[in-house]
């Protein structure tokens, strides 16, 4: 984690969160209630895109916030608590997924018939179709995406996350990554590269696609 | 050019457009890269694929968090701070769990009730062997009507020897 100076510290106190975590960490009541309205929407919307099931997500948020609540005499704000809290979430849902893996798993898909179909990777978005003007609802264009991002490596489609939804920049997303910001910056723009060519196809559904565009 | 250094190059444009979208850049490379955009139209359209691609992350829904989550959170912490406050409701994970608990104890259960049969299917056999000669004679016990009778039957001067010698 970046060292930060004293100055950088007195600027963290000013951060509300952290006043919040404070009252929590001098078991304040209705403190800690306040915390996780405050930011499970947000933790658990980090969590789905990582581990694909919404009860998973879930269940991994509570831990988090459990992390939270049993370390709170030992907090001691050093940065943002968003990063502190993200940082917790980011090291739960890599342990997770890697527990997942170190147990094969092979993914399913239901079909229309309802009966499920064994999958690879390259096989879970919809069927090429031969024109680009594919009219999608909302929805079927939200589970495009869902499996565009389920194709990333875990550590892009994090820095993605953290990037796109938490608008985090390069310096913050590597504090809670573990990472330097020059791999940060290689990661999003590998992730960037590998979405634009899944995404392809769908990209300009809503207007001409530019003449020189290398499809 | 060859390839690895065509491939190196790829890279950096990519990373360029990458730092551009998320404000990465300097005011000066900025600018710079607006310029060569403003004068490729090839470049031009590249990035505006990747710039579209990044908001098509837009359409993806975030998952609506119930008043039960926190009400289950909420509960798992006041389990922490007193052990004694049993939790209603379980995680998967937990549920697992369970399961493998309750498997654990029917099975030490199970071995614990076979082990205690078969114990007392050998101290039967046992009992048997120590007092074969009670069983064997039982006939003939239980023509005894009590003990005092038996202690009458060994007295000596019942079946003693006859004092003539004879």
């Amino acid at each position: 984690m970046t060292a930060i100076g004293q100055s950088s510290a007195q600027y963290a106190l000013r951060d509300p969160d952290i006043r919040l975590m404070l009252r929590v960490r001098a078991d304040e009541p209705g403190a800690f209630e306040q915390l996780v309205l405050l930011f499970q929407q947000r933790l658990v919307a980090i969590m789905k895109p990582m581990v694909g099931s919404r009860e998973e997500a879930e269940d991994l948020a509570q831990e988090a916030f459990l992390r939270v609540y049993k370390s709170r005499k030992n907090y001691h704000p050093k940065a943002k608590f968003s990063t502190w809290l993200f940082t917790i979430a980011n090291n739960l849902a890599l342990n997770s997924i890697r527990s997942k893996k170190r147990r094969p798993q092979v993914s399913y898909l239901t079909s229309e018939s309802g009966q499920q179909q064994q999958v690879g990777i390259d096989q879970r978005l919809p069927e090429k179709q031969s024109q680009p003007e594919i009219h999608l609802h909302n929805v079927e264009l939200a589970d495009v995406i869902a499996k565009a991002l389920d194709g990333l490596n875990e550590r892009q489609r994090m820095a993605v996350v953290l990037n796109k939804y938490e608008d985090m920049n390069y310096a913050d997303i590597a504090v809670v990554m573990g990472l330097t910001a020059k791999a940060v910056k290689s990661l999003l723009s590998r992730a960037r590269v590998n979405l634009r060519e899944v995404l392809k196809k769908y990209i300009y559904m809503d207007g001409a696609v530019p003449e020189k565009y290398e499809s | 050019m060859t390839e690895p250094e065509e491939a190196d190059d790829s890279l950096e444009k990519e990373e360029l457009y990458s730092s551009y979208l998320d404000g990465e850049l300097t005011e000066e490379e900025a600018r710079e890269f607006e310029a060569k955009l403003a004068s490729s139209p090839e470049e031009r359209a590249n990035f505006q694929a990747m710039k579209k691609t990044w908001e098509m992350l837009d359409y993806l829904p975030k998952p609506d968090v119930t008043m039960a989550f926190t009400a289950k959170t909420m509960e798992k912490m006041r389990a922490l701070s007193n052990p004694t406050i049993a939790i209603k409701e379980y995680s998967y994970g937990d549920r697992r769990l369970l399961v493998a608990a309750v498997l654990l104890i029917l099975f030490v259960g199970g071995f614990g009730i076979g082990s205690y049969s078969l114990r007392k299917t050998v101290s039967i056999e046992e009992e048997i062997i120590r007092n074969f000669g009670l069983y064997e004679n039982k006939k003939i016990y239980e023509q005894i009507e009590n003990i005092e009778f038996l202690k009458k039957l060994d007295a000596p001067d019942l079946f003693g020897q006859d004092p003539s010698g004879l």
